[in-house]
């Protein structure tokens, strides 16, 4: 028989068949080769029934697997799989084994500044470097990287979410007053531009670094500075007490970022809910309180200078729960 | 003249020593888009710098019309007490290709002929310039020079063509002579576009019923009017005035001649608040027939040098070239009536 622990941390399935399995390939960043398609062609029609189901997260879901196949399909998978995970930085030492956990999930991405224009980052790019720092792991932990403030991939919703920005330098010399910037950030944005003297002022507290300024101005007078992240964290959905994620950290380095990718785990580890049989890193930050999160997770975490860090999280939505009776 | 990459060099750091080069360059990571480059004019001190092919995001003209350019200041609200700020540039090299030095016959004509009197602070960049030739071996996408008879140019001092070994120059210029004589003698003649992609006739003269025209309705539409096509264009020269208060000292104060553009906001807004050009068809319509028409009624020669930026920079796509083959068609089927 099959021990379902072991098989859930190898990214197979418990599914309503019995017997029957679906095993999830990660893709992280969400941004892969397109020869790979060969092979989950293969593995859905030599294995599964045919069929693939695109996950929320960005991967590979192949339904309809018989579970005495497994060795088979992990035969099949293993250059794939280690291909794809070495090329962020991962060894995976026995690929024939399949994944060797299942907790920490695909780190998915926006198209980023590959295709888009709105993007202020490489989002897949960040997202393979996560990858690298966080996998594998078994503690369940949702992170997605989002190439600018629009937030496309739904960062808020994630334990982590990563908003790639950017500091946007001012060439006042270059500026011809059209007001293009002030009148975009006005209506579309956080208002956070304004004209003194027939130059531009930017409100560093209210600007969110989205770039737009930028590309709306015709002069170049705006122009990229150093990308920074808009760390968001404790977002989730589910059953209990659904919440959309809170800045953490606005204008973070990508080692600050990457460093606390890395510290998040230790943070769990030492005050998760054993008793579940998972619990999302937001609700260990609800009991364990937001300045312990913050100790935790910025523990040898050098901060950049225009990182700032922001205050507590926000309560988020409950379902209407009936009285203990 | 031929001259190795070393000689090249070598002749070009002493040109340096004496001009201010400004040139086609590559700027990284200065795109407005992440992670992107782009080509324009900047300051070089070597040949290497330079980028010999393709069109540049902006044009040249902020040599001899800056973006911000001060004229005078005053202390004290006290403007009958103005201090003339005055013209200080370097001699200056620009390499242009044959439409942008055509461009500046346009910029000549708007700021030296135009209204009686000359513009002292273009006079006085305008002497300081001098033109370096780059050639064109095709035409590009968007361009039309030979379209607006722009596509051939005599006046440059030197012509300059980037080999696999080296540079080939011609001199036209005594001037330059001394600076290149290290070379190998030889026979260059820079090459001219001699046929656009897509050629264009340009009407002589417009119909006045072509000013209410279903056509700018369609730019309406499409144009966002963010004013891309008109702040790279080489010979849109239009400007504001401003006066600005010293952030330091609150009692001076500068006037600014600063660019604007037809295509820009508040640009035909009047005391009382009329505007009447408010649609951005209606703006289009004012920028395309003025480079083609009516520009061409007073100066005898089009504003438009047919370079082809408009085109590159628009975020909505939207060409000139187009829009002339549209007027065309409207003036023929009106002929033809």
């Amino acid at each position: 028989m099959y021990n379902t622990k072991k098989l859930i941390k190898n990214a197979f399935r418990i599914t309503k068949v019995r017997n029957e399995t679906a095993v999830r390939l990660r893709v992280p960043g969400g941004h892969m080769d397109a020869k790979y398609l060969k092979v989950i062609q293969e593995l859905a029609e030599r294995f599964g029934n045919g069929t693939v189901h695109l996950t929320t997260r960005q991967g590979y879901e192949i339904p309809g697997i018989k579970m005495v196949q497994m060795d088979e399909v992990k035969q099949c998978m293993a250059e794939m799989i280690a291909g794809i995970e070495s090329s962020c930085g991962v060894v995976l030492e026995d690929a024939v084994n399949g994944y060797p956990s299942a907790g920490t999930r695909n780190v998915s991405a926006c198209v980023g500044n590959r295709v888009c224009r709105f993007a202020n980052i490489d989002s897949t790019l960040l997202a393979q470097k996560i990858e690298k720092v966080i996998y594998p792991n078994d503690y369940h932990l949702k992170v997605a990287i989002t190439g600018c403030p629009n937030d496309c991939i739904k960062a808020h919703t994630q334990d982590i979410g990563i908003i790639g920005s950017v500091m946007p330098d001012y060439n006042e010399e270059k500026c011809i007053g059209c007001e293009a910037c002030v009148d975009n950030c006005k209506k579309k944005i956080t208002n956070a531009l304004s004209v003194e003297n027939f130059k531009v002022t930017r409100d560093e507290d209210y600007c969110l670094n989205c770039g737009e300024c930028i590309l709306k101005c015709p002069m170049g007078a705006f122009s990229r500075g150093e990308k920074r992240y808009r760390i968001v964290i404790g977002g989730r959905t589910g059953k209990r007490n659904p919440r959309l994620a809170n800045t953490f950290i606005k204008n973070a380095s990508e080692e600050v970022v990457l460093g606390i990718c890395k510290n998040v785990y230790n943070f769990m580890h030492l005050y998760i809910d054993r008793s579940l049989p998972k619990e999302h890193m937001g609700y260990i930050v609800d009991r364990a309180g937001f300045d312990v999160f913050r100790r935790e997770v910025l523990a040898g975490v050098k901060l950049n200078p225009e990182a700032k860090v922001s205050e507590p999280l926000n309560p988020g939505y409950f379902y209407r729960r009936r009285a203990d009776h | 003249m031929r001259l190795d990459s070393k000689q090249s060099e070598a002749a070009f750091l002493n040109v340096v020593k004496d001009y201010t080069i400004v040139a086609p360059t590559i700027k990284v990571g200065e795109g407005r888009f992440s992670d992107t480059d782009i080509v324009t004019y900047g300051n070089v001190e070597s040949l290497s710098e330079i980028v010999f092919d393709g069109i540049t995001q902006f044009s040249a003209k902020s040599v001899l019309s800056p973006i911000r350019e001060t004229l005078f200041s005053y202390e004290n609200n006290n403007s009958a007490k103005a201090k003339d700020v005055g013209v200080e540039m370097k001699p200056t090299i620009v390499f242009l290709r044959a439409c942008d030095i055509n461009s500046v016959e346009v910029l000549d004509a708007m700021f030296l002929k135009n209204g009686g009197r000359q513009d002292s602070y273009f006079s006085g960049r305008r002497e300081h310039v001098k033109f370096f030739l780059l050639e064109c071996q095709s035409p590009s996408a968007s361009c039309f020079c030979v379209s607006m008879g722009t596509s051939t140019t005599k006046n440059y001092s030197v012509f300059v063509r980037k080999e696999e070994n080296g540079y080939a120059v011609k001199i036209n210029d005594d001037a330059f002579s001394k600076y290149f004589s290290h070379g190998t003698k030889a026979e260059i003649e820079p090459a001219f576009v001699t046929e656009d992609l897509s050629p264009l006739s340009i009407p002589d003269s417009v119909d006045n019923s072509l000013f209410n025209h279903e056509i700018w309705k369609e730019y309406s539409r499409r144009c966002i009017g963010c004013g891309r096509c008109t702040v790279s264009c080489p010979t849109c020269t239009c400007f504001t005035m401003q006066d600005v208060p010293d952030a330091e000292d609150q009692r001076k104060t500068k006037r600014q001649r600063i660019w604007s553009s037809c295509q820009i906001k508040k640009f035909s807004l009047l005391a009382g608040n009329h505007d009447f050009r408010t649609t951005n068809g209606d703006k289009m319509r004012y920028k395309v027939l003025h480079k083609i028409v009516d520009f061409k009624k007073k100066f005898g020669f089009s504003m438009c040098v047919g370079c082809g930026r408009c085109d590159q920079v628009c975020p909505e796509y939207i060409s000139m070239s187009k829009c002339i083959e549209k007027i065309n068609a409207i003036s023929v089927s009106d002929g033809e009536q």
